[in-house]
Order: structure tokens, then C-alpha cells, then sequence
């Protein structure tokens, strides 16, 4: 039975790797228009990265209703009335939809059906912003991620809408009064600088000449001017004047309301209005040639500070996707190596095992080598990329492991494991949003993120490993088999553990007496990697002394990934210390489940062997 | 007795002291850590961290400094009387030996080190430290300290008297914490200054201690009839109240304890970088002037680049926007045992790997 599980459980991982490709839904190519640069929390990023974030906060996804991102971003920008009548927001809350006046029955909205019900409980939407986001309920949460969403996109649909046709035109007899090109009659921009003209003009005009059509053109303006007076939301427009000292990206509409640009500028906007051409046509030519020149224009901004190299680096790392595929391929070497445990004297299961993970290691390092370069920082400076480079640690360890054991099936089992749980654990804390994160003051230091973070989360790796090798020998043990080896196995590991953690730990100290003034504080996050420390002393001691006997010895040893996720993740959930820059929400209930799960192990295996050996004591005493 | 030295060495270095101290330890870690969420760091660490002894209801339990003592101890007499001189073990004497070095800069840091803060506004000096956390009532003749209380030490109905003069202070009330309102019109007859302004009462702790605000309301008798009435004093603003008996003014004031500076510093620019088009903070700096007698020279103040001066350290802790405009807060630390964790991690990162060197060798030859 448990074969025919473990095969199963490789086609489920094969049918997996091969459904995780989109089909597009234009024809334009939009490799060009991906790479072009906007300002976007504090960087200069690709749009494609910035489709990607605002569809995994629209989605949870990377795409949207099937396509891809940036097709999203597309159509939003230079077709934002089909993207405001698309159905993208989900809202299973009947007391959100109650709240808002929306059909019961329904659960997919659009932004348009949406915006009403917003704009209408505005005073209570501000009531709960303006209370402690601890005191929230759950629909109030739910009411705020909602409200903040819909705003994000309707400031998005309407960040181009200057440069797009005008629904109502310009009546055909005032653009032939005032002397108007009809080529410079089709959007808002291009009649800003009539706007003196017609207002004088219909100012003058008897109040029985002004027609419908005039006063909802009109209207249509005011609104259009209005919608564009809110936040920089879309910085598209590198800074042109080098008096911008703080090197602000602008919006289109700031720009055009600050009165900031000049013929750079200009030239720019022109450039994003032949895309918005092209779009709406679906002109592949048009569109190549349009993306490609307004490309060209960004990078010639003299202030703008665009690399052209991380640019294009930023756009292949988002497309490649090489961390979900290797998570594919950590899932296949998972599944092979389970098999060639259980089919010991089969040895095509543990080189396909091998041949799973070898590239998938070499997916997640290219990843990571990818990041620095695009960042240029040291590998690990937020919670995911400790994850991330935790992950690599333990699988090229086990790796190197494996390759001076006998017994290679289960090293390399546990490489994939540790691979598939840390690429699952990263692929949720992604959700969030973008990833490649500006850092806060007290982090930009290459010197300590290169040294103490590296080196206490490869510390962590190393416990993590250590820890599912006893799980491994406690595992068999409780089935009867002699470990005495590979306890001695484990010994090593707990060493170097101990050797990473502790001068991790002391580094860390070393940094923050030359930040905050003092070695130790006490603060969380400190006690949480002091208490990693301790256990592994605790446990080396105890082992020495004669305290921990080999069961002893294992459980304490399978502990530790407990003690590790509790200083890792655990501390962070307190809210409370100097590394607020950690701080996280939300896994809490994760993190006991897990705790629970590896003391409820430990706690049977451990149990399971106590009563082995009891029976085997009485056996010899009869 | 060299004899009876030894016996009592080895048992001091058993390791069972060590295998039941550090679960014992591990605990009030945890519990010290959770507890910071209610309590505060401040308050957690005094309860947990450093104290030899605290109570859990009715049951005395050894606090974080016994428990290190301890720990301390038994690694000493383990260093001592129970080290095997050998190659071999060479790696475990040196981490050991890494390891006392850090207890014992623990030591110097905690009896020794001085801690505070320095709020400068952009253009001015200052030459004197505020503590954190200790807070005071100040009595000044004539600009000379001459009396001091601790906050916590005030209680209600106390009677200070201001020496060799007829004027007594009856205290009113004091709050560690405390809360401002207006003082309502009908009730401001006999009130002066502060307390004309404002009524302080107590509120409950906040976790953070350094956002507690402390006061104290008394009485002032047997000063001039003028003089004499309700005041209050409270470190969040800076009146002081100033009494005078026959050609000497009294000046009394609650504050954060003072320490003075052997040399001045004075504020040039402060700023704040952000990162493009957002408010998060990529770097803080502050462009100062050190200036000690005759000698003056600038100096530069950035996150995770301090300086250090005459003992001192001063680090870039925050920044505030006060009446005198946007000002710098320096962290100041003196600390003669600032060395000591910097030797002690290269000497543990050396023993453990020339232990794991030794051991990796030792296993291939066998």
C-alpha cells in the first residue's frame, strides 16, 4: 500500500511540475514593456515586478484571472475600463457585502460595482483606520485589505488617464471655432494647453449654445482633474532637474500638476502615449517599436539612477521563476527519495533522487546569486531571505553529507524534504508582496549583514539539518534498528552548530554595541538566538557529562528545530524590542501546530523506545 | 588546606550545576522574553534578568544573575581544578577560556557601565548626559544641587523640608505615570505655575519605560504668602519652579538623573535620508562639533558608526522634533569593558574550530 502511495504521490508532483505554465491573452509582446523602469517603495524596480506585486496583493497570485501580470498591467494602464469591470475582487464576508450594499449570492466584484460602497462608508472605514489595527475584528480587517486594495487600483486605472482617448469628445464646432488640430483633440493632455482657450470660450458662449455634449465634455475634464489630485502612486517619470536632491520619482499626474517636466519629460509622455496607441489597437509593430523607444528614453533620464543591467536582471529573475521550480524539483527528489528508502536495494530511485536535487540546488543558488546582484547586498537581510538562504544551507549540506556516507538514501532525503518545507515556508511569506525590499538605516551595513546574519542563519541551517538527522535516528530506533552510528553522525553537526550560533550570536552582539550602544539588551530577538545557544551547550554538556543517554541525546537533539523556530519566528510575533524591523503577524498558529506536531513526535518515539527497552530489560532478566 | 581547596574546586566544577542551571536558565530566557510584552523590557529584565532572587506568589525562585553566578562559578572551578592540559582538549580550555572572558566583561559592563542620552537641537550644545530610566526630584540653591530624591522614593504626605529655611514641600501626589489635563477655572485658586495649567494623575505603567512620564503635586508652606500654594512638577515639561527665601532662590524640578561631560557637543546639521518616495529611514546623521577646552574639531555621528571619545561612545539612537527644532538624540554609553566581548568571540571561534580541528584529525587517524 505504501508503495502504490509513494508513486502516486510522484505523478501528483509531475503533474504539477508540468501545469504551472499561462497562456497569454494578447498577441504584443511584452518582454520590452516589462523591463521599463518605475520608482515603487523606495527603488527602482521593472514594471514587471510591479505587475507582479499589485496582482499578488489584488490575487494572492502572480497572475490575474489566468493571465500574466504584466498583460495586467497593461490593460489597466492603457484599457482601465475593462480592468475596472473585471470581476477581480473576491468577498466572501456577508457582512462586507451587506455593508456595502452588494448581492448576497455574488462573490466576484469589480471595482466599478465596488467604489460606491466604499466611497459610501468612508467615515466608518476611516473610524477603524484611525483605531490601534490590534483592536480590528476579522471583517474589519478583511473591510481594510479590501478598502486598500480597490484603492491601490483605482489609483492604478486611472494613473494614465490623461494620455487615453476621451470617451466624449471634443463637440466638433469648438474645436473648429477655437482653430484646433483634430490630432490634438483626442486626450486631456493634448488639450491642457487649449484649456485657457475653451474656458474662455464656453464662458462666452449664450447659455441656450451650450449643448449636452459641451457639458458633458466639460464634466469630463473636471473629472479627469480631479481624479488625478491624489498621491504619486505610478512613478513612471525619473526626475528631469537635478534639484530633485532626493532623486523622487514622480507620477505622471504630479508631474503635469507640479509643473516639473520639461522636454525630457514631454518626449516621455509622448512615448507612453504611442504605447497606449498600440495597446488599444493590439499594433504589434506599433507596440514593439513604441515599448522599445519609450525603454530607451527611461534609461537616457540623466538623474534617474537606472541600471540597466539590474533592470534586466530584476525582469528574468521575476520571469524565470526558478524558485517555484525548484520547489517542483525539491518535491520530485522528495518523493524519489521516499521510494528509495522504502526500496533500499533500488538504485535508480536514489540517483533520480540526486538528479532531482542537484539542479534544484543549482535553481535555488542561481536565485539567490540573482537577488545579491540585483540588491547588491549580502544574501540575508529580511525574514524571507533567511529563509531562502536557511534553505540552501541544509540541502548543500546534506548534499555534502550524502557524498561520505555509505547509506546515501536518507542524507539525501532529507536534503529534499528540508528543500520542499523551506521552499513552501518562503513561497508564503512571498505572498506579501515584492520580496527585493529597501532596507531600514539600522540594516544598511553590508559589513554585519555579510557577517552576523550570514553566519547565525547558516547557524540555523545547521541546527535544522541536525535536527532531522535525530529525527531520522530517533525514527529508527523507535523501529528497533541500531543508531549508535548515527548518533555519532549527529555529533558533529551539533558542533558546528554550536560553532556557527554562538559566534553568530556574539557578532550580533558586536554589531549592536556599535549600533544602539550596548552587547546585550535582553531584547527578543537576542534572547531567542541566546536560547539556540544554550540548548546546543546544554545538549554537548549533557551528552559529555553522561546526563543524556543516546535516546536523551536524540530527543533533545530533534527539539531543537522547535527552539530554532521559536527564536527564529517565535520572537518576532512579540512585537516588542529594537529588531522591530522583524516583526511579523499571522503565523502564529502556524508556528504552534508545528511545535505541537515535533513535541508530539518526540514525544512518541521517545516513548516508543523507553518501552522497547523495557521489554527487552525484562526479557533478560526471565 | 590546598587539599581541602581542591576538594571543594571539583566539586564546584561537577557538571551537574551546569546541566540543571541551563534548563533553569533557558526558562527564565523564555519567560523574561514573553513577559516583555506586558511588562516592557525595562521592567522584565529587572525581574527576571537581573535580580538574584523573585517571587513567584509565595515561592522564592533564583533570578537570572544568581542562575549565571552560578554557571559562572562552575565554569571557573572546571577551568581550574578539572581542565585536562592536552592537545586534544586545547580547543574546549580555549572556548572556555572565551567564555569566562565574556562573563567577566558582563561584570565590568554591569558595575561599571554608564548608559544615557543627549537631545541636542540643531545649533546647540550640550555637556551633560540624562539617564534612562532613573528619574528624580531636583532641589537647587542658587543653581547648586542640594537635595535629591528618587521618584520612587517620594510617597504621599511626605514633608521635605528646604534646609536652614522655614519653607516645607507636603507632597500631594505622586505618579510614576502620569496623565495631563486642564485644570478646570474653578479650581485654580492657590495653584501656581504648572499646576495653574494642568492637573497631573496617575496612570498605569507603560511596557516602554522611558515613555513614562513621572510627576509629583505638593504643597509649598512658610515661604513668602505669595509663594506659598499647589504646584506640580513633572519631567514631560521643562518649568522648573523657582522659590525665593530672603536672597536665594530655590529652584525645584522633576527630571531624568543628570551626569555631566568632561567636554561639550555641539549639534551642526541633522539628517534624515529617506528612501525614494517613501518614509522609511535609510540613514541618520549627525554632523557635530566636539569642543574640550582651547580644542574643537567636527565629527560625524552615523547608524552603526559611532564615536568614541575620553571613554565615551555616542551613538546614533534617534531623532525629535522640538520647540527649538529638529534635534538629535545621541545614546552615550561609558563602558571600560567594551573590549572584552570582542576578544572573547575571537577567542570562541577559535577554540571550537581547533576543537573540531582536532577531533576531525583525531577520527581519520584513528
Amino acid at each position: 500500500m505504501n508503495k502504490f502511495l509513494l508513486i502516486g504521490f510522484f505523478i501528483l508532483f509531475l503533474v504539477g511540475a508540468g501545469a504551472c505554465s499561462a497562456a497569454r491573452a494578447t498577441p504584443l509582446d511584452m518582454q520590452v514593456f516589462s523591463m521599463i523602469p518605475l520608482q515603487h517603495d523606495g527603488r527602482v524596480k521593472p514594471l514587471e515586478s510591479f505587475a507582479r506585486h499589485m496582482a499578488l496583493r489584488l490575487t494572492g497570485t502572480t497572475s490575474v484571472q489566468g493571465r500574466p501580470a504584466i498583460d495586467f498591467l497593461a490593460e489597466a494602464l492603457f484599457d482601465p475600463t475593462r480592468t475596472a469591470e473585471r470581476p477581480l475582487f473576491t468577498i466572501r464576508n456577508p457582512e462586507i457585502k451587506s455593508l456595502l450594499g452588494l448581492p448576497e449570492e455574488e462573490k466576484h466584484f469589480s471595482l466599478t460595482v465596488l467604489l460606491p460602497g466604499l466611497q459610501k462608508e468612508q467615515k466608518t472605514i476611516a473610524a477603524i483606520l484611525a483605531r490601534d489595527d490590534k483592536s480590528w475584528s476579522h471583517t474589519e480587517r478583511a473591510l481594510i485589505t479590501l478598502y486598500e486594495t480597490a484603492s491601490d487600483l483605482r489609483d492604478l486605472v486611472k494613473s494614465l488617464h490623461f494620455i487615453l482617448p476621451l470617451r466624449m469628445p471634443l463637440p466638433e464646432f469648438v474645436r473648429a471655432e477655437l482653430d484646433i488640430p483634430a490630432s490634438e483633440a483626442d486626450t486631456y493632455l493634448d488639450l491642457k494647453r487649449y484649456e485657457e482657450k475653451i474656458s474662455t470660450f464656453v464662458r462666452a458662449l449664450p447659455e441656450e449654445q451650450v449643448s449636452d455634449d459641451l457639458k458633458l465634455f466639460i464634466l469630463q475634464l473636471s473629472l479627469i482633474e480631479q481624479s488625478g489630485d491624489t498621491e504619486p502612486f505610478f512613478r513612471i517619470m525619473p526626475p528631469e532637474w537635478p534639484l530633485n536632491q532626493g532623486q523622487e520619482w514622480l507620477s505622471p499626474w504630479i508631474l503635469i500638476n507640479s509643473g516639473m517636466g520639461g522636454p525630457e519629460s514631454a518626449a516621455y509622455l509622448d512615448l507612453w502615449k504611442d504605447m497606449a496607441v498600440a495597446y488599444r489597437a493590439q499594433d504589434t509593430r506599433a507596440w514593439q517599436v513604441a515599448t522599445e523607444a519609450a525603454y530607451q528614453k527611461a534609461l537616457s533620464f540623466k538623474n534617474s539612477g537606472v541600471s540597466p543591467r539590474r533592470l534586466v536582471l530584476e525582469t528574468r529573475y521575476q520571469q524565470w521563476n526558478l524558485l517555484f521550480y525548484s520547489f517542483v524539483l525539491f518535491g520530485i527528489a522528495t518523493a524519489c527519495g521516499a521510494a528509495a528508502l522504502s526500496f533500499p536495494r533500488v538504485a535508480v530511485l536514489r540517483y533520480l533522487t540526486a538528479g532531482a536535487l542537484i539542479p534544484a540546488v543549482g535553481l535555488h543558488a542561481t536565485a539567490l546569486c540573482m537577488r545579491v546582484m540585483i540588491l547588491e547586498r549580502p544574501p540575508v537581510s529580511t525574514l524571507y531571505e533567511s529563509v531562502l538562504f536557511v534553505s540552501l544551507i541544509c540541502v548543500a549540506t546534506a548534499l555534502v553529507f550524502a557524498l561520505f556516507q555509505k547509506n546515501k538514501s536518507f542524507p539525501l532525503f532529507l536534503a529534499a524534504v528540508s528543500g520542499v518545507i523551506f521552499s513552501f515556508l518562503s513561497g508564503y511569506l512571498a505572498k506579501d508582496g515584492d520580496t527585493l525590499q529597501v532596507l531600514v538605516a539600522v540594516l544598511n551595513t553590508n559589513f554585519w549583514l555579510a557577517t552576523h546574519v550570514t553566519v547565525i542563519t547558516a547557524g540555523y541551517g545547521l541546527c535544522v539539518l541536525t535536527a532531522m538527522l535525530a529525527h531520522g535516528a530517533l525514527l529508527m530506533k523507535a523501529f528497533g534498528k541500531d543508531v549508535s552510528g548515527l548518533t555519532r553522525k549527529v555529533w558533529a553537526p551539533a558542533l558546528i552548530s554550536l560553532l556557527l550560533t554562538s559566534v553568530g550570536t556574539i557578532l550580533g552582539g558586536v554589531w549592536a554595541d556599535q549600533s544602539w550602544g550596548r552587547f546585550w539588551g535582553w531584547d527578543p530577538k537576542e534572547n531567542g538566538a541566546l536560547l539556540i545557544v544554550l540548548w546546543l551547550v546544554w545538549v554537548v554538556h549533557g551528552k559529555i557529562s553522561g546526563h543524556l543517554k543516546e535516546t536523551g541525546f536524540l530527543v533533545s537533539v530533534a527539539l531543537l528545530n522547535v527552539i530554532v523556530a521559536l527564536a527564529w519566528f517565535g520572537v518576532n510575533l512579540l512585537s516588542v524590542g529594537l529588531h522591530s524591523y522583524g516583526f511579523i503577524s499571522g503565523i502564529a498558529w502556524g508556528l504552534g501546530v508545528f511545535c505541537t506536531v515535533e513535541a508530539v513526535f518526540v514525544g512518541v518515539c521517545g516513548a516508543v523506545i523507553k518501552r522497547k527497552s523495557y521489554l527487552s530489560g525484562v526479557a533478560t532478566c526471565v | 588546606m590546598l587539599k581541602k581547596l581542591h576538594k571543594i574546586g571539583i566539586r564546584l566544577a561537577r557538571p551537574d550545576i551546569l546541566f540543571f542551571c541551563l534548563p533553569w536558565l533557558m526558562v527564565l530566557l523564555v519567560v523574561g522574553t514573553v513577559a516583555q510584552r506586558d511588562l516592557g523590557l525595562f521592567r522584565a529584565e529587572q525581574l527576571f534578568f537581573s535580580s538574584w532572587v523573585f517571587w513567584w506568589g509565595p515561592l522564592p525562585l533564583p533570578g537570572g544573575a544568581l542562575t549565571l553566578t552560578l554557571i559562572f562559578i562552575n565554569l571557573c572551578a572546571k577551568f581550574i581544578f578539572k581542565s585536562t592540559w592536552s592537545w586534544y582538549k586545547s580547543g574546549v580550555i580555549l572556548t572556555h577560556f572565551g567564555i569566562l572572558l565574556l562573563f567577566i566583561g558582563a561584570i565590568f559592563t554591569a558595575t561599571t557601565a554608564e548608559e544615557g542620552y543627549m537631545t541636542i537641537p540643531e545649533g546647540w550644545e550640550k555637556s551633560v548626559i540624562q539617564d534612562y530610566h532613573k528619574k528624580g526630584f531636583y532641589i537647587f540653591k542658587n543653581e547648586q544641587l542640594i537635595a535629591s530624591y528618587e521618584i520612587s522614593d517620594l510617597v504621599e504626605g511626605q514633608h521635605i523640608v528646604l534646609p536652614d529655611t522655614p519653607v516645607s514641600l507636603h507632597i500631594r501626589n505622586v505618579c510614576q505615570n502620569c496623565s495631563f489635563a486642564p485644570t478646570p477655572e474653578n479650581q485654580k485658586a492657590g495653584k501656581h505655575g504648572l499646576a495653574e495649567k494642568i492637573t497631573l494623575t496617575a496612570r498605569p505603567l507603560n511596557p516602554q519605560n522611558e515613555a513614562n512620564m513621572a510627576g509629583i503635586t505638593f504643597d509649598v508652606k512658610g515661604a513668602e504668602e505669595d509663594e506659598n500654594g499647589f504646584y506640580a512638577s513633572t519631567e514631560a515639561a521643562p518649568h522648573a519652579i523657582h522659590i525665593s527665601v530672603k536672597e536665594d532662590d530655590y529652584r525645584l524640578q522633576v527630571q531624568r538623573e543628570e551626569r555631566p561631560l568632561p567636554f561639550t557637543i555641539r549639534l551642526i546639521d541633522f539628517q534624515r535620508d529617506f528612501h525614494p518616495g517613501t518614509m522609511m529611514a535609510k540613514a541618520y546623521r549627525s554632523d557635530i562639533e566636539v569642543l574640550d577646552g582651547e580644542a574643537h574639531w567636527p565629527a560625524h555621528i552615523s547608524m552603526n558608526h559611532p564615536l568614541r571619545y575620553k571613554g565615551y561612545t555616542f551613538f546614533q539612537s534617534s531623532f525629535a522634533q522640538t520647540p527649538a527644532g529638529e534635534a538629535t538624540i545621541l545614546a552615550v554609553v561609558k563602558n571600560t569593558g567594551w573590549l572584552f566581548p570582542y576578544i572573547a568571540s575571537i577567542v570562541i571561534a577559535c577554540g571550537l574550530l581547533l576543537h573540531l580541528a582536532i577531533r576531525k584529525g583525531r577520527s581519520k587517524y584513528e
